[in-house]
């Protein structure tokens, strides 16, 4: 297993809110957000994006640009360069969480 | 980083959760002084049954060991309450992500739980004679290692 891919595990599977993470991760995958646009998008409370953001970036899975309202997060190289190991995982633990999502909207 | 924005926001969904920080350090204190209530107890009950059994005690020793088994009851105790928060969490996680990373996380815990009774100084192994401070440090380190495995479970 290398590092990147225990490193995910970890964060996504072995320990709590590691589904809100997986979330936050597909968004900014999707398109750079802000911690507004986040916490709307995927309705969290905005601490608790707040708190994900700072564990995601200080794990080095994100990047911030810009500065206070404006400060926008996007994937980190390392995590670009190891999408598929994000998507093997997620793909594994979040399937439950997408069944859920899909049975909601229809 | 501390950047305190949201209250100006009125379109933000900023309600009054507790952040996940605050909540882990919430719960450890929470498990610590459960343990340790639940090991004061459990000392305050058994040391009569534990002195019966010993032939090591005298009336010189006798407050002093009566202090490391209450002592050392309370860590363990307080070991086993925060091995039980690391269960329900992972099993927590497990139930929502069905991984099998968890089935292994949860299972290292499970025998750390049975270390832990085991090592409770109701046993006989373990009763009175064998007690010293020196003996009682391994465990304290053990409350340490459990601490930081469950904030950063909880993070």
């Amino acid at each position: 297993m290398n590092a990147v891919k225990r490193l995910l595990w970890w964060l996504l599977a072995g320990s709590a809110g590691g589904l809100n993470r997986g979330r936050i991760l597909t968004a900014v995958f999707d398109r750079p957000y802000n911690a507004n646009e986040l916490s709307k998008v995927l309705s969290l409370d905005y601490k608790t994006i707040r708190h994900h953001l700072e564990l995601l970036e200080k794990n080095k899975l994100i990047v911030s640009t810009g500065s206070g309202y404006g400060m926008i997060y996007s994937p980190s190289e390392m995590l670009e360069t190891h999408y598929e190991i994000f998507q093997e995982i997620w793909g594994r633990i979040g399937k439950n969480e997408i069944k859920k999502n899909d049975t909601k909207h229809g | 980083m501390t950047l305190n924005m949201g209250e100006g926001m009125s379109d933000t969904p900023y309600s009054k959760t507790i952040d996940p920080k605050t909540k882990a350090i919430v719960l450890i204190v929470v498990l610590l002084i459960i343990g340790a209530a639940a090991g004061f107890v459990l000392a305050k009950g058994s040391l009569r049954y534990a002195q019966r059994r010993s032939e090591r005690v005298t009336e010189a020793n006798r407050p002093y060991l009566e202090t490391l088994f209450t002592l050392s009851m309370i860590i363990i105790c307080m070991n086993i309450t925060l091995i039980l928060g690391l269960l329900g969490v992972y099993v927590h996680t497990f139930q929502k992500t069905h991984s099998s990373f968890l089935v292994g996380l949860i299972v290292f815990i499970g025998v750390l739980l049975i270390q832990s009774i085991l090592s409770l100084p109701i046993f006989p192994t373990s009763l009175l004679e064998s007690l010293t401070l020196f003996g009682i440090l391994p465990n304290m380190f053990e409350t340490i290692a459990l601490t930081i495995l469950l904030y950063l479970s909880m993070e």
